[in-house]
Parts: C-alpha cells; sequence; structure tokens
C-alpha cells in the first residue's frame, strides 16, 4: 500500500496586527491525513465556517507555507521537490474552488480554462486532437460540447461553469482531486448533478477526492471517509457510516443533531445547545478546544488537550469520554484507519 | 379561522430589458393568516427574492411591479406614496436579509444601527428610552447586552444574523420576511438562529414569509409552503401534506433532491435546465423537463386551482376540487 498525499502533523498560524499589537491566528494544528494510492477513496472534511477546511485546501496544494509538519507526495516533501517532481505535482493533483464565478476570466471564452492546461502539459499534439480531448473530457460529466465551447463565462450558468471545472480537473488525468466546497454556491438539484458526476470521474478513471464541505449531507453520501474540524483540530475520523450514523465526539454529534430534516413530523435535534461564544482561538489552547460549548466536559478536559482514541476499527475520536479506548499517535491516525478495502 | 394579515393578488414584478419585459414574477397569488409560518421555495432565479422585495415595496430599477395587490390588513401597500410606504416598512413588514455578513453598517455601532430604524419612525423618543429599548431587543435575540457597543466586524456570522432579526422586529411588525436568512451560516448557528427567529415571532405575534430552497429548513420551520416555479406559483399548501404526497411534478422532484442521512443511494439531480425567463418556454414553464407532460402542456398555462381543500396546484394532472 502505497500512500498518495499525506499530510503529517500540519500546523499553521496566521500572523496579523501590527509591530507592537501581534496577534496569531491558528488556524490548522496537528492535523494528519493520509490518501492512498488504489483502490480511489472518497475522503470527506467537514467543518463549520474558520474551521480551517480552505487552509487545508491551500497546503496540500503547496499554496501556503506550513507553520510546522510537513505535506508528503508520493513520499516525497512538497517544499523540497525538483522542477520535473513539481511539475508532475501540479499535472497529478487538481483542485475545483469554491466559487465558479470567480475563477474565470470573463474575458476569455471557456475554452480558454480548457485549452490551456492541454498546451501547458501537452497533452495533445494536434489542434484537433486537442478539440477532441477537450470533447470528451465534457461529455464524461454530462456537458454538451457544442454548447459549451465557444461561450463566455456569463453565457452559462453556475452549474455549468462549475462542471466545466470537474471536466478541466479531469482532463488531465489527475490522481488526486481536491475540490473546496464545489457545490456551496449552486441550488440543490444542481448539486446533486455536480457531486454525481464527481462520483463517476472517481470510479470510472481512479482518481481520489478529497471533498470539503460543511454540508454533512452531501459529505456522508459520496465520502467513504469523514474527517470532521473544529477550529483547525481534527475531532472525530473515520468511515462516513461509522461518523454520522454513530457519531462519537460531542461537536460531531451537535453537528448531525442540527441538520434540517425533511420531514415535518421528526423533531429538529435536541434542546437548546449554548450559544457560541468563542471564534478562532488566537493563542494554544490547553485543553480540548470545545470545551466551552461541551455538555459534557470533565475536569481533565481544561487542562490537557485530548489525544485521538480508537474506538472503532475505522474511528478515531479527539475526547476524553472515550479514554477507555486506545490512544493512537496523530501521525499514525490516518494509516490506522486505513487498514480496510 | 384566523384573519388573513397579507393577502398577495396577482402580482406581477417584471424587470424592463432591451429585448422586452423578463417576468420575475407573474400573477402570484397567495396570503399569510396570522401568526402563521410561510415558506417559500424555489431554485435560484425562480423569483422568490425578487417576491420578497416587491412585498416591502424595495423593487428597483430595472424591475417594476407592473400589477396586482399587496394587502397588509387591507392597506393596498402597491397603491402608497413613497412617503407613505417608509412608515408601513419595519413598523408593519420588516425584512430580514440574505446576506447578514453585508447588510450592517461597518463603522456604526450596533445600537446605533438599530435605534436608526427606530428614530426614523418615533423621532421624540428620548434617547435613554432608545437605549433601553436596544437591551431588550438584544435580550430577544438571545445577544449579551455587550454587543450594543460593538462594531459588526467583532460578531459572527450568526451574531450579525440576530442582530439584524432584532433590527427587523425592532417595531414589532405584522409580517417578518425572511429572505434565505441563513444560507451563509452553518448548521449549528442555522438552528439556533431558526430557533430563536421562531421564538420571537411568536412572542410578538407576527406571521413569517421564510424565503429559501432549502426543503429540509422548510419542512423544521413553516406551516404552510409556496412552491415558485419561472416566477409562477406551481403548489401551495400545508407543509405536511407537501412532503407526505407532493402533488406538482415539479415539488415531486424538488423532495425527491435532497440527499439524505438515512441511506447513500444516487444523487438525483431536476433534469434539463431553469427556463430562461426572457423567452419562456410556451404553456407550462415546467413542461420541458416535467417527466409528466402531456401535450396540452406545451400549449396551455395551468393556472393555480384548488384540487383538494386547501391545496392549490397549476398542473394540467389535475382537475379543481367539486364543491
Amino acid at each position: 500500500m502505497t500512500t498518495l498525499l499525506e499530510a503529517r502533523n500540519v500546523t499553521k498560524v496566521f500572523g496579523s496586527g501590527g509591530l507592537f499589537k501581534r496577534k496569531e491566528t491558528i488556524a490548522l494544528e496537528n492535523v494528519s491525513l493520509f490518501i492512498r494510492e488504489s483502490p480511489p477513496s472518497i475522503t470527506g472534511v467537514v467543518g463549520e465556517s474558520g474551521s480551517g477546511k480552505t487552509t487545508l485546501v491551500r497546503l496540500l496544494l503547496g499554496f501556503l507555507a506550513l507553520t510546522e509538519g510537513e505535506v508528503l507526495y508520493k513520499g516525497r516533501d512538497l517544499q523540497k521537490m525538483s522542477r520535473d517532481e513539481r511539475l508532475e505535482f501540479r499535472r497529478e493533483v487538481q483542485v475545483i474552488f469554491q466559487d465558479p464565478f470567480e475563477v474565470y476570466n470573463p474575458f476569455y471564452k471557456v475554452d480558454h480554462v480548457l485549452t490551456t492546461p492541454v498546451t501547458k502539459f501537452h497533452l495533445a499534439s494536434s489542434k484537433s486532437e486537442a478539440r477532441k480531448l477537450i470533447e470528451h473530457a465534457l461529455e464524461a460529466i454530462g456537458l454538451q460540447p457544442e454548447e459549451t465551447l465557444g461561450r463566455y463565462p456569463h453565457q452559462l450558468s453556475g452549474g455549468q461553469r462549475q462542471r466545466v471545472m470537474v471536466a478541466r480537473a479531469s482532463l488531465l488525468r489527475p490522481r488526486i482531486i481536491l475540490a473546496d466546497e464545489p457545490v456551496s454556491m449552486v441550488d440543490a438539484s444542481l448539486r446533486a448533478t455536480i457531486l454525481e458526476s464527481l462520483r463517476k470521474l472517481s470510479q470510472k478513471f481512479g482518481i481520489s477526492l478529497l471533498y470539503i464541505t460543511h454540508d454533512l449531507t452531501t459529505a456522508y453520501q459520496i465520502s467513504d471517509n469523514i474527517i470532521v474540524l473544529y477550529q483547525g483540530s481534527v475531532v472525530e475520523v473515520g468511515d462516513a457510516e461509522l461518523v454520522i450514523k454513530n457519531p462519537q465526539h460531542p461537536y460531531t454529534r451537535l453537528l448531525v443533531a442540527s441538520i434540517p430534516v425533511s420531514d415535518p413530523d421528526q423533531s429538529w435535534g435536541q434542546d437548546s445547545t449554548p450559544v457560541l461564544v468563542s471564534k478562532t482561538s488566537t493563542k494554544l489552547n490547553r485543553g480540548c478546544k470545545f470545551v466551552d460549548r461541551c455538555p459534557g466536559a470533565m475536569p481533565v478536559c481544561h487542562e490537557n488537550p485530548p489525544p485521538f482514541f480508537q474506538t472503532d476499527g475505522y474511528r478515531a475520536v479527539r475526547c476524553y469520554l472515550y479514554k477507555e479506548a486506545s490512544v493512537i499517535a496523530d501521525e499514525t491516525m490516518g494509516k490506522a484507519l486505513d487498514q480496510k478495502g | 379561522m384566523t384573519a388573513e394579515v397579507l393577502q398577495v393578488h396577482n402580482l406581477r414584478v417584471y424587470y424592463q430589458t432591451a429585448v422586452g419585459p423578463l417576468k420575475a414574477v407573474d400573477g402570484v397569488t397567495f396570503s399569510l393568516k396570522s401568526g402563521e409560518r410561510f415558506g417559500l421555495v424555489g431554485e435560484s432565479g425562480s423569483g422568490k427574492s425578487t417576491l420578497a422585495f416587491a412585498l416591502m415595496r424595495l423593487t428597483k430599477p430595472p424591475g417594476c411591479i407592473e400589477g396586482g395587490q399587496v394587502l397588509l390588513d387591507g392597506l393596498d401597500l402597491i397603491k402608497l406614496s413613497e412617503s407613505e410606504i417608509r412608515k408601513v416598512r419595519l413598523a408593519q413588514i420588516a425584512l430580514v436579509p440574505q446576506g447578514a455578513m453585508n447588510s450592517l453598517n461597518p463603522v456604526m455601532r450596533i445600537k446605533d444601527q438599530i435605534i436608526d430604524g427606530i428614530r426614523d419612525h418615533l423621532n421624540e423618543i428620548p434617547r435613554s428610552a432608545l437605549e433601553e429599548r436596544v437591551h431588550e431587543l438584544l435580550k430577544r435575540v438571545e445577544l449579551k447586552p455587550e454587543v450594543a457597543n460593538m462594531f459588526p466586524h467583532e460578531l459572527s456570522g450568526g451574531m450579525k444574523q440576530r442582530v439584524c432579526l432584532a433590527i427587523a422586529i425592532s417595531l414589532s411588525p405584522r409580517v417578518i420576511i425572511a429572505d434565505e436568512p441563513t444560507s451563509a451560516l452553518d448548521v449549528v448557528v442555522q438552528r439556533q438562529v431558526m430557533l430563536t427567529l421562531g421564538q420571537v415571532q411568536e412572542s410578538l405575534g407576527a406571521s413569517v414569509l421564510l424565503v429559501g430552497h432549502d426543503m429540509g429548513l422548510m419542512a423544521q420551520f413553516v406551516g404552510r409552503i409556496g412552491v415558485l416555479y419561472a416566477g409562477k406559483l406551481a403548489e401551495v399548501s400545508s407543509v405536511r401534506e407537501v412532503f407526505k404526497e407532493p402533488l406538482h411534478p415539479y415539488t415531486q422532484l424538488l423532495i425527491a433532491c435532497p440527499p439524505s442521512l438515512k441511506e447513500k443511494g444516487e444523487f438525483k439531480g431536476i433534469p434539463g435546465l431553469p427556463p430562461l425567463l426572457l423567452n419562456p418556454p410556451s404553456g407550462c414553464a415546467f413542461h420541458p423537463r416535467c417527466p409528466q407532460a402531456m401535450s396540452r402542456c406545451s400549449v396551455e398555462v395551468p393556472s393555480l386551482k384548488e384540487v383538494y381543500p386547501g391545496r392549490w396546484v397549476g398542473c394540467h394532472l389535475y382537475t379543481e376540487v367539486k364543491r
């Protein structure tokens, strides 16, 4: 079993403020994750706004420098790659961003975003071959090439534009696609279409997917594994079925209970949980980050940050409620959970 | 039977474009009972926000209210002059806007923003009484009194939305229009904000018109629902009946759409694309995407009929209830 993309104890601290009033924001703290080479898997990363989801994507892409830890692609450190290795990385790791409106240059036709990677990575030897490649990529995700090519971004709907981005990502036959909230800006009905095309892409071409979202329902539907982030830390990780059907961390429980169910006869969650007071933590927290909002907080929770407890074969929870279970180290967490399949 | 607070009759809102009018809201009729929670759903571009704004007479050019009536306790808001409608807004019909992030003035303290609206309506209230009012309003939306002296950037998204809610209820309106109030918030905060909205509405005895596209949220919050498609109402029913047995084919697809936590399955989207309102399909606007379309559907526009008591559907599959 070889690793494709791995993050080891990644920490990112953003500094802000002036010369004298320096303020530090911990966006991510000690996050590890692991995506194996084959078979392709879909990993969902869920968390509220400000939990560090987008920072994680940017670190994995090498867009941001790490404060601590390392990101490895096929065992090679992202920061120490040679030119050729970097080019390979850029080709094999593709990204889909949240906003299908901002990624296009309005002065170019949508063809531009599709032809650029073809030229840049020498995917075709002639114009007609390039055209054929692009048409195939569009058809694979259910777009009609003749209705899409030759148009300007404003002439396409949000859903179409986002699907063109999916086509662009698939064009390079990547090994992995990082999708950062790919459907949060489109309607429910289009959401389904885009996610279905991502899933098909993953199955058909063996592409692994990291699906970043705040929507637990779609994460559950599409993912094999789920990582729950809270204020920059992983609080629960494991098999999607286990995490959603039987959440163990109090935060995951709160998340699952807060989803409005499409059934008027089913009640909406338990009674009121404390209204959140704090936002992103500004200093390294001594205890558990969820302690202020946790209904089951114990003295130990204020003292030391909880380690990961492996509560099931395929699940680990960062919570002292499960201190009976065996402790696993952060960096092996991903691997420990990855025995199946 | 409670009285109807808001009655909307055949409301039409068009946007004037170079190639002709775009019918964003085209003959919408519904009513809101006193103390009722009514949901208005539809996909983007179905005209739901245009409709919400038109009810407040906030339609801006090139948009224009072409015709129809909006009766608030019998008073036709469409006929009022600009200065008369100003007195009605906030005092009797208030809006909770979609993007709480962008709705507050970044350089004004929260208390001043709340007072601003109250002052416009009741200008002879002394400052001390106003400050007291602000505290009471903040308490109502479950915010601490310290928030009064803060600026918007010091608040989280959920807290900002609560401030918007406090502004909306500052003069105890009869109707609160909430235009996707939680679409920018995560599920935990969404639930808290919606619970607060529900409590505040009940204590005021106001009616709420909730605009949105999240069927789950609708199922949990509203009593009756109106489904908007291409500027027309496709179905109006109690939410329980809609979820039990959706009648309009569009509603059926809309309910089948959101993935559930119960079981994994294929994602079901609604086939085809939303219609272009500039050049809408002939007959029923949904017929090109409708799995049950008949030849009649492409010719004749279906009218909204009461097919069962209290259930209104605009579709040729159903016939009017016999009385």
